[in-house]
């Protein structure tokens, strides 16, 4: 069981790195981005054409989809989310939808339908293996990079003038602006964080899961589930809902396969039951 | 003069022959007007010299790839044959309409039903999956249309659909493995256990039962049967729970072509390597190569279909022209389900070429034309149905992917063989 365990933690971390942009959104922009599937699946494919066909060194092609994605992020937000955001946020989650379906095509023109896989390892120390016990480097490595990511983005936010601004403008905005704080600037500023980390994710993802553009809507949904467990508006809780996401989910299709869905999906009924606001989620504090 | 006059004047028309077919124009409008069913009950292919094939395919969603095979299928056959199909005696042009069900029962029922009520389709053609077809079949049924799938190789199709108006151009999903079996069992060393993987799918669940079975007459341990949801995306577990059962030397996964992706995938991973890893039934589906490339290397599969095999049809002298203009006209090799897709309208084509001139889409003709098919020549191999309207199939020949750029060989039935096994399978580390 302890194998279980650890492949599920070390998947977890991964989980985790997916939710964090998707929490940060909807925590500050107050809305639910459907979108954000595509950011993951746009992180993944950048990395794939530079790696598996311009053959860029993988730590470069992921950092360049990171920051590819972080530049999506930010032309959504200012083309057309922060339109429709003023007027109407709970449009936003149409609109993004719209959008979702739209860049979904494109992609599909780009690198056609077919999922794309790196087959990636760190040369000389493909594997690390203790008795029984294999892991691919790799795993590792993606692993310590999603707890240094959710580390660097807490500190951001809990210790930057960024991170003040920002938690302004989740607990009230219209506060903040009274202050004197351009609320569309860090709502832009929000959105490209987003996609920089959800990027991030695709980029380490597509290592280890293929990834194709018709996937985007299951990686939004598995964002929204991992935010759910850990809860609203807390970078720490993200980590432990992704972990725990993945851990139960190893678990659950170990020893009960054929029913798997439904236990996970069951044990986030008891856990809403028991937790409504998720394992550290911030509750009435941000529900405005 | 009036103009009306001087036209008719200038065209040598007098006036009472302009009286006559005034006359003669208001006496056919009143005819329509008081006899609508006259004209309105005329099918198009009678009015208009068009025959009208529809049908859905799952154009969205999970399976959007899949459907775009079999459309491909579709649209190359209207091509191969310039858009038209001699009816009796009579040449029409084909116009096709095809749906987006969504992989969704319902939706694909309302669809059928429309097809058939407001675009009045003469032919449908089958979808995509057990439950789609099943739907599709159920409304087909109800108005006494015949309709040929590709779909479906549940025998829950037979049991439900199967014979009165629904025709299955795959073979039954039981007889997928069975070849494979036979082939295992001949390696040497002989196989003494196998797994299996199974997709909560009527057709991939019959599969593992046939594999049970054959395994238990072939003198096979079988060890142990992972099921898991369709659409399971992590099969890390999966892979450990083989590793943790013991000694297996032959894994057969059922399913389609992802979670083939992912189960490699995962034994690189975990390095884990038996004896045989037979992926099912799609791993030549080109996605299978692209996300795997040099990992594919060893795998084994079972084939429906391959440029390679030595079928033919009236248009076609072997599979390989078909796939060379597959090729041409939709830029990439084509896969089974063209070829599938591709033998629907010709089959329908084949029994509609002596069809009776009054009623030549009556469906209860055209399924005795079908049921008296023998062997029927066609790309997709010997066209032979059951009493149930299955096509009727031994086994799918057993391949390999081989190399460092895989490519496959078949390797059983001897008869079509064009490689020899590697077999068994290294260990990872000693796959270069």
């Amino acid at each position: 069981m302890l194998d279980v365990l650890i492949y599920g933690l070390l998947r977890g971390a991964t989980f985790a790195l997916v939710a964090f942009g998707f929490s940060l959104v909807l925590g500050v922009l107050n809305i639910v981005n459907i979108t954000h599937g595509i950011f993951i699946i746009f992180g993944g494919l950048i990395t794939y054409t530079l790696f598996s066909e311009l053959g860029w060194p993988l730590p470069l092609a992921v950092v360049t989809a990171s920051l590819a994605t972080g530049a999506l992020a930010g032309v959504l937000q200012k083309a057309f989310i922060e339109r429709v955001h003023s007027a109407n946020p709970l449009m936003v989650l149409v609109q993004t939808l719209g959008l979702a379906i739209v860049i979904t095509s494109i992609f599909e023109k780009t690198w056609g339908t077919s999922e794309r896989l790196i087959n990636a390892i760190i040369p000389g120390y493909p594997i690390i293996q203790v008795g029984d016990f294999i892991v691919p480097t790799l795993e590792v490595v993606t692993f310590v990079i999603a707890l240094a990511s959710a580390g660097v983005l807490y500190l951001a936010m809990e210790r930057t003038e960024f991170g003040r601004t920002v938690r302004a403008c989740r607990d009230n905005p219209r506060s903040a602006a009274l202050l004197g704080i351009d609320i569309s600037g860090v709502y832009l500023k929000t959105m490209i964080v987003c996609g920089l980390w959800t990027g991030l994710a695709g980029a380490l993802l597509i290592t280890t899961q293929p990834l194709a553009p018709y996937m985007h809507l299951h990686w939004t949904i598995e964002a929204f589930l991992i935010v759910i467990i850990g809860g609203l508006g807390s970078m720490p809780g993200v980590l432990v809902g992704g972990l725990l996401y993945g851990i139960f989910n190893h678990l659950a299709y170990f020893y009960y396969p054929a029913f798997a869905p439904a236990l996970i999906f069951s044990g986030l009924v008891v856990l809403l039951l028991v937790r409504p606001q998720g394992v550290f989620g911030l509750g009435a504090v941000i529900r405005k | 003069m009036s103009d009306a006059k001087r036209r008719a004047s200038r065209a040598g028309i007098g006036r009472r022959r302009l009286l006559k077919s005034a006359a003669g124009s208001s006496a056919l409008i009143s005819a329509a007007t008081y006899l609508p069913g006259l004209t309105l009950s005329t099918p198009a292919w009678a009015q208009k010299g068009v025959v009208k094939i529809g049908g859905s395919l799952p154009l969205s969603g999970s399976f959007e790839k899949v459907a775009a095979l079999y459309r491909g299928g579709y649209d190359l056959w209207s091509k191969t044959v310039g858009n038209k199909m001699r009816v009796g005696d009579r040449e029409l042009d084909v116009e096709w309409t095809i749906y987006d069900d969504e992989f969704n029962p319902a939706r694909t029922a309302q669809l059928t039903e429309r097809l058939i009520s407001s675009d009045k389709v003469d032919l449908i053609v089958g979808t995509y999956g057990t439950d789609t077809v099943l739907a599709q079949g159920a409304i087909a049924r109800r108005y006494k249309k015949l309709t040929i799938q590709a779909g479906a190789a549940s025998a829950r199709v037979d049991e439900e659909i199967g014979g009165t108006t629904t025709f299955t151009v795959v073979g039954a999903a039981a007889a997928y493995p069975r070849l494979a079996m036979e082939f295992i069992a001949k390696q040497n060393p002989k196989p003494k256990t196998i797994a299996t993987i199974t997709y909560d799918d009527a057709a991939y669940k019959e599969m593992t039962v046939e594999i049970k079975k054959l395994a238990a007459e072939l003198g096979i341990k079988h060890v142990l049967d992972v099921e898991l949801p369709i659409n399971t995306q992590d099969l890390r577990p999966t892979v450990l729970r083989l590793m943790r059962a013991g000694a297996i030397d032959v894994v057969y996964s059922t399913g389609h072509d992802v979670p083939v992706i992912k189960l490699v995938q995962e034994c690189q991973a975990l390095q884990f390597s038996p004896k045989a890893l037979f992926g099912g039934h799609l791993t030549t589906t080109p996605s299978v190569k692209q996300a795997l490339k040099e990992r594919l290397n060893y795998l084994y599969g079972v084939a429906m279909w391959l440029p390679q095999f030595p079928y033919k049809d009236p248009y076609f002298a072997n599979c390989q022209a078909f796939a060379n203009k597959h090729k041409e006209l939709m830029g990439f090799e084509p896969t089974y389900h063209a070829a599938m897709a591709y033998t629907i309208p010709l089959l329908y084509e084949t029994v509609l070429r002596d069809a009776p001139k009054d009623d030549p889409f009556n469906s209860e003709v055209m399924r005795k034309k079908l049921l008296a098919l023998k062997g029927e020549q066609t790309i997709w191999g010997p066209v032979s149905f059951n009493d149930r309207g299955r096509i009727t199939v031994a086994g799918l020949p057993v391949i390999q992917w081989q190399g460092q750029d895989p490519q496959v060989k078949v390797l059983y039935p001897d008869s079509m063989a064009d490689g020899s096994a590697k077999y068994p399978t290294p260990a990872w580390s000693a796959r270069g």
